[in-house]
């Protein structure tokens, strides 16, 4: 078992050697040593890149806050070990274990996503057709976008939105909040 | 409400006048009064403190205000639906020390109370405005910048607004408060040209972020011993933050409301999701690191500043909305620092012109 001053140290010397900024250290620091050392070690065994891991620091610290516990309570969570432990390389292991406390940081913005997309998903549209919800929902605007080569194209992209009209419509009554989503 | 100073300063050409005199005659024992010729310098932050925003709080400033006191609402703009509403500021910072408040970075370069000592020229800028107004029935409030009764009892500035107000007949004065500092009012009538509002919360959201303000029930109490003594009242549901109870304490609160006034003598209710810049959002998180309302599920939204992302938010604007014309259908609702498309979609019409709502919210 590290001592505090020890696990300070521990986390001193990588936040130096990954250019951590001073504030940011100052959080990770002030989360005690048991939280402190779970997330120095999550950034070691997977090799997390700076950016990444000032990620996991708000969106940890945001989680256990918001969930009324602790740090290493929410990092010990069955699902969350299990992304670490998962097969395949580093890279994808750190930006799925991301992945997964961002929709735990946001859990309703994550369900709303998934229940938009999937009704997005439900269109048959031709390609050449792009429906793309807002960037985290932060507006109400849903965006169409048309790629025609030819006249014909155009026709036969505008004909399948018209024949999608009533899915689609119900996609933008979800992004203003209805009640259905 | 008392609040806890360590200082005041006063500008010189204030020293004998009756605002300086009313505020050292309230003061308690032991502040320290400074007298000097500019107060500027002691608005600034004292950036020996931990937290110069609220070494700030506990200090007063007697001052002149150096530039206008009536404008329009910095909220106001193309890109919101706009309620007309006026500004007038009569002083500066509050002494409650709510966790999203917009102060914190507002007034970070000069946290102190600042009371302006000239508040009189005010009185003369709405004169010319009302005239410069026609017909027009403007609504014209303090509490942008600063809670509008906090610091009464200490200054007793609402009594000469009364006065001044009731005196006029296009012009409606706005109190907008977190307290229950209303016994000054309660000894002058209004003659129906002053409107008091309280920002209302959930208890949950009043114990978590709203530090120092008196709690909902003293607010709503407050409104009722207002309204009965001819007031009219307002509440600002703003803002609404949508955590996972929200919903149900949000319509609770407003049943607690109803119950206790008629919604038939409720002047108009506004609703606000919370916003906040970036800038903001970094000062509140690092000064209220353990308030669990200022962790939602807040996206940056198109116009720069954290918000609800757009479902959520509109569906508890939608129901809260519906629950109030449910119980009053012609009781005056409208959104704050939202778009026209969001004004639409939660009250079901899109928003009257900003002269238009002005003079309704003015006039009741």
């Amino acid at each position: 078992m590290m001592s505090e001053a020890g696990a300070q140290a521990a986390i001193r010397a990588y936040a130096s050697a990954h250019h951590i900024s001073a504030p940011a250290l100052e959080r990770w620091l002030a989360m005690g040593e048991a939280d402190g050392l779970a997330i120095l070690e999550l950034a070691q065994v997977l090799k997390l890149r700076t950016g990444q891991l000032l990620s996991a620091l708000d969106l940890l610290s945001d989680i256990a806050l918001r969930q009324g516990t602790e740090v290493g309570t929410v990092m010990r969570q069955p699902e969350l070990q299990k992304l670490i432990d998962a097969p395949g390389s580093r890279p994808e292991r750190a930006s799925a274990y991301l992945a997964r406390l961002t929709e735990l940081r946001y859990p309703r913005l994550h369900r709303m996503r998934e229940r938009l997309s999937a009704a997005l998903g439900e269109l048959k549209l031709p390609s050449g057709v792009t429906v793309v919800l807002p960037r985290d929902l932060s507006s109400d605007e849903l965006q169409i976008r048309l790629n025609p080569r030819t006249p014909a194209q155009f026709d036969h992209q505008l004909e399948a939105l018209r024949a999608q009209a009533a899915q689609l419509k119900r996609v933008i009554a979800g992004l203003g909040g209805s009640d259905e989503f | 409400m008392n609040f806890e100073l360590d200082r005041i300063v006063i500008e010189q050409e204030f020293r004998s006048g009756a605002l300086a005199r009313r505020v050292l005659a309230g003061l308690p024992a032991g502040v320290a009064v400074e007298y000097v010729d500019d107060g500027r310098a002691a608005t600034r932050p004292d950036t020996q403190f931990a937290d110069p925003f609220v070494a700030g709080k506990r200090r007063l400033v007697l001052m002149r205000r150096r530039s206008p006191f009536v404008m329009a609402c910095p909220a106001g703009g193309g890109e919101f639906a706009c309620c007309g509403y006026l500004v007038m500021a009569l002083a500066s910072n509050c002494p409650m020390d709510c966790s999203y408040c917009f102060l914190q970075e507002y007034v970070a370069n000069n946290p102190s109370f600042q009371i302006y000592a000239n508040y009189t020229q005010a009185f003369d800028e709405l004169a010319t405005l009302g005239k410069r107004a026609g017909g027009n029935h403007l609504r014209v409030g303090t509490g942008e910048w600063a809670d509008s009764l906090a610091w009464d009892k200490l200054t007793g500035l609402s009594l000469e607004l009364v006065d001044f107000f009731s005196r006029q007949r296009r012009l409606t004065l706005e109190l907008k408060t977190k307290t229950d500092e209303i016994d000054n009012l309660l000894t002058v009538d209004p003659k129906g040209q002053v409107l008091v509002s309280w920002s209302l919360s959930p208890p949950a959201v009043h114990q978590s972020c709203e530090h120092r303000s008196a709690p909902p029930s003293a607010r709503i109490a407050a409104a009722r011993r207002l309204c009965e003594a001819g007031y009219r009242i307002a509440f600002h549901l703003d803002p609404v933050i949508a955590y996972e109870q929200a919903q149900c304490d949000y319509l609770a609160l407003l049943d607690q409301l109803f119950e206790t006034i008629d919604p038939g003598r409720i002047a108009f209710i506004s609703l606000g999701g919370l916003r906040m810049t970036p800038g903001l959002r970094t000062i509140a998180r690092r000064r209220f690191p353990a308030d669990a309302m200022l962790v939602g599920e807040e996206v940056l939204a198109p116009d720069g500043r954290y918000r609800t992302f757009v479902p959520l938010r509109a569906a508890l604007l939608s129901a809260l909305a519906q629950h109030i014309r449910a119980r009053r259908a012609d009781l005056l609702t409208y959104l704050c620092m939202e778009s026209a498309t969001m004004s639409e979609r939660v009250l079901g019409a899109p928003p009257a012109r900003a002269g238009l709502l002005g003079a309704r919210l003015a006039s009741g």
